[in-house]
């Protein structure tokens, strides 16, 4: 049996053990902004100085009616399953303790990184993309149904796909890779939080803040140079960047008071140009060091779930 | 023939507390080993040396791979129940299948179906839902449908009733242990599988008091049934363990008692559990409480 067979299979034990929380989580986006879609007359606020109603969306142009539905059911689908990871984290490492169901995980022929490097990933990479991409197929589901509601069943299918489909791909693949990289980069701070929960148990939280705030506000005065502060702004400005591409948002404002078709056109080459902008963010020194920080994390995972008695 | 477990001088500590204490003993194939011992004895230790998941000082090969270096791949060839009831409590009986067929290279989905369609539970049942007996049942089913060479059992069938224990053993004898495969099982109901065993490891604080065949055993230890009259005399010898018998009292002896102290009673055959208490229990005890 190779490692494949048995990595994939503990994948598969992940999902059995979560799927109908994570089916919720995965349907809930798409279900809100289909609700969202239904209201009329409710305020929006895209922006601090413009206010959207969603009828006065409804006379936007369909191409931007379209990509405003799947921004935001994105972000909300981001938010939604940032919140539900981080709510979970804690407890992850030590969640076969509380049932003893870990000695029977470690009775099978199972690598101790194999085990941790299973609920790690699926977790940390592949709930988010799952969410995330349900999300985005649903976004054109609620667009459709928007679009059909204001302005009758052949309007979605006059919509100037040329110009749609390699945004909404785009956009996507933007997506993914900066989940990808959101995670790296976040790696330390998650995977030493996991380490520390499996270590201290309900402690983990309280010490790690604790830990954060003495390093940020003590240890960097008495340093010749500061170094936890810096650490945590970067990992926390290039982690938001690579999740929120806080550049692409000022598309709609374009979208709205420029020209729109010049607008929609550039998109794609907007897209590309932050897709290379937050590689080249990746390949840099603070990059590395963010890895190694998440290395030693899942170290300390795999040694914890090593010495469990 | 090589032996399926080695041990030579085992130490293992727990902080300052000794868990092991210098043990060396063999397992050969086809063998059912019965690991006795009282609560805190190092049994479970013991165990969980043998299947790499904790690392002792000495000379340890089990199916001739370090348990410690090698788990992953000891781990295909043996099939290990640390303690009946930690089946995931989320899990239905048909994913725990489903896992087991895609975890071990040696597990048989078919098999372990066939067997839990003998037990009283339903594929679809939950792990949660089951008694500790039901899921007893199912993770016996899932262990023997491994086809190890090594079986490693610790208290296996605690929780179950006394039909299932005996449908158990009896699905050990003849499916399991073919004179080539064979089973370490730690159990306190020694009496039980008593009959099943051929060989015993009787651990005391750490330490191994015994590791015998029962064929030795009936040649090494002597046990006098004798009359009350005869009881001075027999405790002048020095037995063992005196204790009582249905109709009198009787007392153990390691090695043939002195000719006229075995003319003052019969021999019976000394029980496991006699021999357990004779060996495991304090000294100063065993003086002091003549019977």
């Amino acid at each position: 049996m190779d490692r494949f067979t048995r990595f994939h299979t503990l994948l598969l034990r992940e999902w059995m053990q979560h799927r109908t929380g994570w089916l919720v989580l995965m349907a809930l986006p798409t279900l809100l902004m289909l609700g969202l879609s239904l209201l009329d007359g409710q305020g929006l606020a895209v922006d601090g100085d413009n206010e959207v109603h969603i009828g006065q969306l409804s006379q936007q142009p369909l191409v931007l009616q379209t990509l405003g539905w799947s921004v935001a059911t994105a972000g909300l689908a981001l938010l939604l399953v940032g919140l539900t990871v981080l709510a979970q984290l804690p407890g992850l490492a030590r969640r076969d303790h509380q049932d003893r169901s870990i000695e029977f995980w470690r009775s099978l022929p199972i690598s101790h990184v194999q085990g941790s490097g299973a609920t790690v990933l699926m977790h940390l990479l592949l709930l988010p993309a799952a969410v995330v991409t349900a999300a985005l197929l649903g976004a054109q589901l609620v667009a459709l149904l928007f679009i059909v509601l204001h302005h009758g069943p052949l309007a979605w299918l006059q919509q100037p796909w040329g110009l749609l489909l390699p945004s909404l791909l785009l956009g996507a693949l933007r997506l993914w890779l900066g989940l990808l990289l959101g995670v790296l980069w976040l790696s330390p701070l998650l995977l030493l939080t996991m380490a520390a929960s499996a270590w201290l148990k309900r402690w983990a939280v309280p010490v790690v803040v604790a830990a954060s705030m003495l390093g940020t506000f003590w240890l960097d005065k008495r340093l010749p140079v500061p170094l936890v502060g810096p650490a945590f702004r970067r990992i926390g400005t290039e982690a938001l960047y690579a999740l929120l591409a806080p550049d692409l948002f000022d598309g709609p404002r374009r979208l709205m008071q420029g020209d729109m078709l010049t607008a929609v056109q550039g998109l794609p080459g907007a897209l590309i140009q932050d897709i290379l902008r937050v590689l080249a963010s990746a390949a840099t020194p603070a990059f590395l060091v963010a890895l190694a920080g998440g290395a030693l994390g899942f170290a300390l995972l795999v040694l914890r779930r090593q010495r469990t008695e | 023939m090589q032996a399926l477990i080695e041990a030579r001088g085992l130490h293992l500590h727990y902080g300052r507390k000794k868990a092991l204490d210098d043990l060396s003993f063999a397992v050969q194939p086809g063998r059912v080993v019965g690991l006795l011992g009282h609560n805190g004895a190092g049994k479970t230790t013991l165990m969980k040396a043998l299947v790499g998941l904790h690392a002792a000082e000495g000379t340890l090969s089990v199916l001739g791979r370090n348990p410690c270096r090698d788990r992953v791949a000891l781990l295909e060839h043996l099939a290990y129940i640390p303690d009946v009831a930690v089946l995931p409590r989320w899990a239905r009986v048909s994913q725990l299948v489903t896992l087991m067929a895609g975890l071990h290279p040696k597990f048989s989905a078919d098999r372990a179906r066939a067997l839990i369609r003998r037990t009283s539970v339903g594929l679809d049942d939950t792990v949660k839902h089951l008694s500790k007996g039901m899921v007893v049942q199912v993770h016996l089913a899932l262990v023997a449908a491994i086809d190890a060479r090594l079986m490693i059992l610790d208290e296996p069938t605690l929780g179950l009733d006394v039909l299932s224990r005996k449908a158990f053993y009896e699905m050990l004898v003849d499916e399991w242990c073919d004179g080539e495969r064979s089973v370490v099982i730690s159990t306190h109901q020694v009496e039980e599988i008593e009959n099943l065993l051929s060989d015993v490891l009787m651990l005391n604080e750490g330490r191994l008091v015994l590791s015998l065949s029962l064929e030795d055993i009936d040649r090494r230890f002597v046990a006098l049934g004798h009359d009350p009259a005869a009881a001075d005399a027999i405790a002048a010898a020095h037995p063992l363990l005196r204790y009582r018998v249905q109709g009198g009292s009787a007392a153990l002896f390691d090695g043939a008692p002195p000719p006229e102290v075995a003319a003052l009673g019969r021999r019976l055959r000394p029980s496991l559990v006699d021999l357990f208490v004779a060996l495991t229990r304090r000294p100063e005890i065993n003086r002091t409480q003549g019977l």
